[in-house]
């Protein structure tokens, strides 16, 4: 296939990820040969010789899983081999899209993750599961050693979270969240000018998130052909199943996920912590109010307000400290708004003409020059990576900042749900003297599932 | 919503007496207290997935709203056993009530959940409650129930006491990781690796 094995390669007892990073600095040299090698095995015309290219595995092929495929396929020092989903459908769409890639038959489909991970030719994963998976697969590739770009939310709970970081980190390995926003220019643009001072002291950060769904009760349905719905329940309660409980929608249910609040804090509580400099620190507390639907299939909230307060020295931006406040859009329109003494700027997707907005509106052009923050730049999310998994180098959203990010919405969450507000100590990663909110800080998982 | 649930909790009110003063499992008398949990807890006890989850929102806000008060919390876990122990309880029923014992679940929670340990059909089941009470009891039963349990069930109770951090288990979890089970084993083995730090 062109894999190269640690014994192989081009400098004889080096490992595959020094090859991989030699490979991608070292200049191309056409050996003489008395054999024909296509250019591709050379690596001409633009192509990525086999030997160069980073080999992956898919875990997770749902639309998210698959769209981030197709994303990385269109880089050429990319090698796909394995694809897993516990959905037939789903994991032999994606070996059609692999093998039509590369005009063969050689990629592999497995239901149980754990196979694909006995696979000793991998150099990479892309894992988009439910949230409820993320942690396990995530620790045992970082066992075994691999490089993974993995969806947003980062994790279920907090403690999940604390335990992939661990694990992440411990093994070295390179780690790019889907929070892909970060890669938008001026989402970056936004959070340089903050984080330079052009707006002075931010006392508030406004983030809207979408505004959640019901759903009327579903009744229990026979398990379609070819979906290995136990495998996909995996560590989470049991319960019967119903079309709108799997696939896209597990969003909405607590069991699986956190509902709106979890799904797209990822992405703006995080640009809020890039711009504010909390990426590695947390709120002192949290309270939310919000509105959970009380029939039905999906119970996540559908309308939250949630208060987060950081306190003084927490933030580069904010020596006094400041308060994040966290809302579906009945208060805010989506993106993170940055209120300061002497403006405000405001990001969303989109173009960023009409999406990054500035008060006033000359900071919108402002240059940031030597004596600013300037922000990790990344051309593109996937690109971002794998350039990373050659290099060494630390991506643009490593795990550790997805962490902090998706923990603000876990604690708006259990402050919701319990009714009252709560106090984080952001350093130990622990609730203050708080038993009964302890109750809802983690959840046991079935057997024989365990981090 | 809210107010709905305050009508809800003000016709149950009217309707109820302050219950008589009950002794726990741990000695105690119990607190009488002026909420009637023992209602809406048995109006679930029919419930199948599928049904209307109303009434189950409803055992969620009083569940939630005993949290501010020892007497109202062991009030409430009271109302959660009886509905174990229902004749005609269905397993979704039982299964919610599990779910509702690990916010309200005490000593009394611990004793009537040990015996679910050790059968597939009901471990799962009770670790969901189990794994969130605090205190070296529930360490203790979890432990005791290895030896009786299933191969199935011992590794979900193996990794509770990981979970747990359960010093007391490290003795046990030690011999259980030369297991000729390899599942067995590598969950001691994880288990042990938690509690040892």
């Amino acid at each position: 296939m062109g894999h190269v094995s640690k014994e192989r390669g081009a400098g004889r007892g080096l490992s595959r990820r020094e090859f991989l990073k030699r490979a991608a600095t070292a200049s191309t040299v056409a050996a003489a040969s008395p054999y024909i090698i296509p250019a591709s095995a050379l690596g001409a015309d633009g192509t990525t010789a086999p030997s160069n290219r980073i080999v992956m595995g898919c875990i997770g092929v749902g639309s998210q899983g698959t769209s981030n495929l197709k994303w990385f396929l269109g880089n050429n020092d990319t090698q796909f081999v394995a694809v897993c989903d516990v959905d037939g459908t789903h994991r032999e769409r994606a070996q059609q899209i692999v093998n039509e890639t590369y005009g063969n038959t050689d990629c592999k489909g497995y239901n149980d993750f754990r196979e694909l991970l006995e696979r000793d030719d991998l150099d990479a994963l892309s894992i988009a599961v439910p949230d409820h998976w993320h942690a396990i697969p995530a620790i045992a590739g970082a066992k075994k050693g691999l490089d993974m770009y993995a969806e947003k939310p980062l994790s279920l709970t907090i403690p999940d979270g604390i335990a992939m970081v661990e694990a992440v980190e411990g093994a070295k390995v390179v780690w790019q969240t889907g929070s892909w926003q970060r890669s938008n220019s001026h989402f970056r643009e936004a959070c340089e000018i903050v984080r330079s001072g052009r707006i002075g002291e931010v006392h508030t950060v406004e983030v809207g998130l979408p505004t959640g769904s019901p759903i009327e009760a579903q009744p229990p349905m026979p398990i379609p052909e070819g979906f290995d719905y136990e495998m996909w329940l995996g560590p989470a309660p049991e319960a019967p199943y119903t079309e709108k409980r799997c696939h896209w929608n597990f969003r909405w249910i607590l069991d699986y996920s956190g509902g709106q609040l979890t799904d797209w804090g990822a992405h703006h509580c995080d640009i809020a912590n890039w711009g504010m400099d909390t990426e590695d620190t947390g709120p002192i507390s949290v309270e939310g109010v919000g509105n959970f639907p009380r029939e039905g299939l999906w119970n996540t909230a559908t309308d939250y307000q949630i208060t987060a307060r950081y306190g003084k020295g927490q933030s580069s931006v904010s020596p006094n400290g400041f308060t994040m406040k966290v809302a579906n859009t009945a208060t805010y329109p989506m993106g993170a708004k940055f209120i300061g003494e002497k403006g405000w700027v405001f990001v969303t997707r989109g173009d960023r003409k009409k999406n990054l907005q500035t008060y006033p509106e000359s900071l919108k052009d402002t240059a940031i020059g030597d004596n600013d923050v300037k922000l990790y730049r990344s051309p593109d999310h996937a690109r971002n990576f794998l350039d990373c998994v050659k290099s060494r180098k630390e991506t643009i959203t490593p795990i550790r900042v997805a962490h902090r990010a998706i923990s603000i919405a876990h604690l708006g969450n259990i402050s919701m749900r319990l009714g009252r507000a709560i106090e984080w100590d952001p350093v130990k990663q622990r609730l203050v003297n708080d038993p009964a909110a302890e109750r809802f800080f983690d959840r046991a998982k079935r057997g024989p599932w365990r981090l | 919503m809210k107010r709905l649930t305050l009508l809800l909790a003000a016709v149950l009110m009217a309707g109820c007496a302050t219950k008589a003063p009950r002794e726990t499992a741990a000695g105690e008398t119990a607190v009488a207290v002026d909420v009637d949990y023992a209602t809406p807890v048995q109006a679930i006890a029919g419930y199948e997935f599928g049904q209307p989850r109303e009434p189950l929102t409803l055992v969620e806000d009083i569940v939630r709203d005993a949290l501010h008060d020892p007497a109202h919390t062991r009030a409430a876990e009271a109302a959660l056993l009886e509905l174990l122990d229902h004749p005609s309880a269905t397993h979704a029923a039982k299964l919610f009530a599990c779910r509702q014992l690990a916010f309200v679940g005490g000593s009394d929670t611990v004793d009537a959940l040990a015996p679910w340990l050790e059968s597939e059909a009901t471990s799962d089941a009770a670790r969901l409650a189990l794994e969130r009470i605090p205190g070296e009891d529930v360490d203790k039963v979890l432990l005791k129930a290895l030896k009786e349990a299933d191969d199935s069930s011992q590794i979900g109770i193996i990794n509770s006491l990981g979970v747990r951090r359960a010093a007391c288990a490290e003795k046990t979890l030690d011999e259980l990781s030369r297991s000729i089970n390899p599942a067995i084993a590598g969950a001691a083995a994880d288990a042990l690796a938690k509690i040892r730090g």
